[in-house]
């Protein structure tokens, strides 16, 4: 992390590089201009309430920290909204052991290649990508899916279904075992 | 959850995870804050500003520091000297280097390797810290392996003939000289360590015999940390305690004379590729050849026949030619080192095979590779295990040196598919020398690693001639 002078300096760094891409990431889950807008205000009170912990992250593990505050605070709201919906599986979030964790090495040892995630990229086109990333990724239901992106119910469990065989076809037998 | 249901489910969150920052990192048009928004961020960048942020020091927290203060200020004031040590200890062939430091690292930069001065005619493979000559590529060079230093760190290195100290552009360094016999020319005999005081690493350098010591010395010379970020640092390991143990003694593993995994040339073997296909595979006949002029020169894998054609083992009417060949004792490489005991004259040989493959399954084999070496596999009296005799060089290379209907480049192993009910016959071959033929052995279309000579399925033929 490069070093800021002052915590205002260290603040305006970060909504300069992270301020636009955090809107988009709460846009995409909540649809609506103004509550991704709350959310965006909403992750830098949480960084600053963390602010003693963050100061000491480097560049990429605070893109994480972000990413992942990001997520949680769009979910809890998105599910405000929705009281209505029952829900199909249980959503959690769990605390990902890496979070505060600085090291180089937790990146080296992936189960996953960046080849392989550039071949996913590829391949995994819209609509499948986000109903990928809704089901696995914000632990959405179908039903919840369904309904942000406008489609049917039946049509996110199958383009989940054609959306994890896209990601084995490419990550192939070494992870999955023999077929 | 079963395990491999919950090993998928971890899979597809680290893929979503990865999509996810992807995702996070890709260009949208710019959207243009709401004024409403705009004046909340100004009201939250002036509380950053205004308020100190708060540390709490508890009594246990400002005890702490006051017995650190304590215990650094005496070494901090020969900061400006030598705050690193290096113990050398030499205990015959093995050598012991300890680096003991009293600074303590807290590593919170990332360091890429910059080589300022790369040998002529040198290229580097890859982004690898491999160099090597464009004459003799992915052989000899030099290659680099840099260390994270935790404290108190100890390197080690066997064969060692004879070691100094010396200073490298400011760095202190150790050059290690070795003494071992590999097969083959090229040998990596010298090893040189270079301590980076102020990033806390060591950079440990392998460097074969083909460069030479002005050239390495200059390339060393021009060797540094460049500061960068996490994404462009280079490698490092770090030092484990468990990581100069020291090799545990190679187990020997035996194949009973007996054993019914035994089969003679001749005999069809029943055995299944891939575990779910039937096949009948049948060594017809073995040939040692002391002269391949009629063999099909494009069904030779290049790399062994390259080898036999420089060291001019290969006339070029075909005929296999002899030369000398020195016996060698492996040292421990602590008590003994590697030792010339016997020198005689060998035949170079071809060993040619014609071997039949029978599907007798429903549906065609398709990806199938031919890939298994010979084995030479000497009889003891526990039974028979794999020669363990060691030589300067031999034209037996551990691959599959012929092969017909083979495919191309990195697929040299790969054959045609076989339709079901198809018997089709195959030749490939091996080269040798003329010590090895009575001791060859052909494993059947195995495919896992091959370590206990009597594994479950795994199937022998004898082709010693």
């Amino acid at each position: 992390m490069k070093n800021h002078r002052t915590d205002k300096e260290f603040f305006e760094y970060v909504y300069d590089i992270y301020e636009q891409k955090i809107f988009y990431q709460a846009l995409s889950i909540l649809n609506n201009k103004e509550q991704a807008e709350d959310i965006t205000q909403e992750v830098f009170e949480q960084l600053y309430s963390d602010f003693e912990s963050i100061k000491k992250f480097n560049d990429l593990h605070l893109k994480k920290f972000i990413i992942k505050t990001t997520k949680n605070k769009s979910i809890d709201l998105y599910r405000k909204n929705n009281t209505r919906i029952k829900y199909l599986e249980t959503y959690k979030t769990k605390k990902n052991n890496n979070e505060e964790d600085n090291n180089v090495n937790d990146y080296v040892d992936k189960m996953i290649s960046e080849q392989e995630i550039l071949d996913i990229s590829k391949q995994l086109k819209e609509p499948y990508l986000h109903v990928f990333l809704y089901r696995v990724y914000y632990g959405l239901s179908n039903k919840e899916i369904a309904k942000i992106m406008d489609s049917k119910e039946a049509t996110v469990r199958k383009q989940f279904e054609r959306a994890k065989n896209i990601v084995k076809k490419v990550i192939g037998g070494i992870h999955y075992g023999k077929e | 959850m079963e395990k491999n249901e919950k090993h998928e489910q971890e899979i597809l969150e680290e893929v979503a995870n990865r999509i996810a920052e992807e995702e996070f990192d890709k260009e949208q048009e710019i959207h243009h804050f709401s004024s409403t928004y705009q004046s909340n961020k100004q009201n939250f960048l002036k509380k950053v500003s205004t308020k100190k942020s708060k540390t709490k020091f508890g009594l246990k927290r400002v005890l702490m520091i006051a017995i650190i203060s304590i215990v650094l200020i005496p070494t901090t004031i020969y900061a400006s000297k030598e705050i690193y040590q290096w113990i050398v200890t030499k205990n015959n062939y093995e050598l012991n280097l300890s680096l003991y430091d009293n600074k303590k690292y807290n590593h919170d930069h990332f360091y890429k390797l910059k080589f300022d001065y790369i040998p002529i005619d040198m290229i580097e493979d890859g982004d690898s810290n491999k160099f090597s000559y464009k004459g003799n590529l992915d052989s000899g060079g030099i290659s680099f392996v840099l260390w994270q230093l935790s404290g108190k760190d100890d390197f080690k290195e066997l064969y060692t003939k004879d070691y100094k100290e010396l200073t490298i552009n400011h760095h202190p360094s150790i050059v290690i000289k070795k003494n071992m016999m590999n097969s083959g020319d090229i040998q990596f005999d010298t090893i040189v360590y270079l301590f980076f005081e102020k990033e806390g690493y060591v950079l440990q350098a392998y460097i074969s015999n083909d460069v030479k010591e002005s050239e390495w010395k200059k390339m060393l010379e021009k060797v540094s940390l460049g500061e960068t970020n996490e994404k462009d640092a280079t490698h490092y390991g770090i030092l484990s305690k468990d990581l100069f143990k020291g090799k545990q003694p190679e187990k020997n593993y035996y194949l009973p004379k007996n054993s019914s995994n035994i089969h003679k040339i001749g005999d069809a073997v029943n055995t299944k590729v891939y575990d779910t296909q039937e096949v009948l595979f049948t060594v017809k006949s073995a040939t040692v050849m002391d002269n391949i002029k009629l063999l099909d020169k494009n069904n030779f894998n290049s790399n062994s026949y390259e080898q036999l054609k420089d060291k001019q083992l290969i006339a070029n009417d075909g005929e296999l030619l002899p030369f000398n060949q020195k016996i060698i004792k492996k040292g421990d490489g602590i008590q003994t080192l590697d030792e010339v005991v016997g020198e005689r004259k060998v035949k170079t040989k071809f060993v040619y095979l014609t071997v039949t493959i029978e599907n007798k399954s429903k549906k065609t084999i398709k990806d199938l590779y031919f890939q298994n070496r010979l084995y030479l596999l000497e009889d003891s009296k526990k039974g028979l295990s794999v020669a363990k005799e060691e030589v300067d060089f031999t034209p037996y290379s551990g691959e599959v040196d012929y092969l017909d209907r083979h495919g191309e480049g990195k697929s040299f192993y790969k054959m045609p598919d076989i339709k079901p009910g198809e018997k089709r016959a195959i030749k490939l071959g091996y080269f040798v020398d003329s010590t090895q033929p009575s001791k060859m052995f052909l494993p059947v279309l195995y495919y896992d690693d091959i370590e206990k000579l009597d594994a479950k399925g795994l199937e022998w033929i004898d082709i010693g001639q």
